[in-house]
């Protein structure tokens, strides 16, 4: 099993949080953890370098904010190609 | 029927320009992520561009020394696709492409081709002619390539899906590209040349769809945990 590279992970938890905001309902960290296959007190740092970095607001739970969208909207892209080139690293 | 010389070099210019725009993704997507794999692939694609380039180069006769030009587009070529094989199999050993693994591979690797073929071909014991050096290059090459289309398949093979055989298709013509050549090398049937370049401009097509193709959803099979 690989350990996956600092923007894959930043990657899973923005794209965990836009589908557990998407739900509707307040957004559960714990449920942010999940989807994003990471333990809660991982995720709790990486949320802080996400706010540091402008691409989560400080709100509580934290929102995506256009810079977090628009790094979304490559790690996307990045991963597609990533797997068209057999790279199953992720 | 052997294509006209004018032809020839606006398919290497072709090549050329497709071989960059595949490694410039690469780099750029790089200085965004970071992410080795990034850098080793437009490591590789530049290395291709730049044999590419010398084909051009020295069919244009900008530096009349065409031995310089063909020992730099062996360099490239060979380079650029050991390369993409040895990124392939060093994210297959370790769970991620490592730099310095890859470029000592590479070297390594080289190297003792360099010696061998010093060695033990005729003239033994002198730098061999560039004729029996092409013909180890394309077989290189072409092992390389064919490597990289049983590394590139494994998304297919889990998720089997038309756009995750663009890339193992790419390299599969790449390395039929490079099977052709060794057979124009051994047989001196100049007439294949054309086939040649078939086979690269349709590969290289194939890999900048795999690149601008719009996204899918990701197959869940390839998550991991952290």
């Amino acid at each position: 099993m690989s350990r996956r590279e600092r923007w894959s992970i930043l990657g899973a938890i923005l794209l965990a949080l836009e589908e557990e905001l998407q739900r509707g309902e307040e957004a559960r960290l714990s449920n942010v953890a999940t989807r994003a296959n990471l333990p809660y007190d991982r995720l709790v740092a990486y949320l802080t370098k996400l706010q540091a970095g402008g691409l989560l607001t400080e709100d509580k739970p934290p929102r995506i904010t256009e810079k977090g969208r628009e790094f979304l909207r490559h790690y996307r892209q990045w991963v597609s190609v990533l797997d068209r080139f057999g790279v199953d690293q992720l | 029927m052997v294509p006209s010389p004018f032809l020839l070099v606006g398919l290497d210019l072709v090549s050329l320009l497709l071989e960059v725009v595949v490694a410039a993704f690469f780099l750029q997507t790089w200085r965004r992520t970071g992410n080795a794999t990034h850098l080793l692939f437009a490591i590789g694609f530049f290395l291709l561009a730049l044999g590419t380039g010398a084909v051009s180069s020295s069919a244009l006769d900008l530096l009349r020394n065409v031995e310089t030009w063909d020992g730099l587009r062996m360099g490239g070529q060979t380079g650029g696709a050991l390369v993409l094989f040895f990124s392939y199999a060093s994210m297959r050993r370790g769970g991620h492409a490592n730099i310095l693994r890859v470029a000592a591979a590479t070297i390594a690797f080289a190297a003792s081709l360099m010696v061998i073929l010093y060695v033990f071909v005729p003239p033994f014991l002198e730098v061999p002619s560039l004729e029996s050096m092409a013909v180890v290059a394309d077989a290189v090459q072409f092992l390389a390539y064919a490597g990289c289309v049983a590394f590139a398949s494994i998304t297919y093979r889990r998720v089997p899906q038309p756009e995750y055989l663009l890339v193992p298709g790419a390299f599969m013509l790449l390395a039929l590209s490079k099977y052709t050549w060794v057979l124009i090398d051994l047989s001196h049937a100049i007439n294949l040349v054309g086939f040649v370049y078939v086979w690269r401009i349709l590969a290289l097509g194939l890999l900048l769809g795999a690149l601008l193709l719009p996204r899918r959803p990701r197959p869940e099979a390839s998550r991991e945990p952290a």
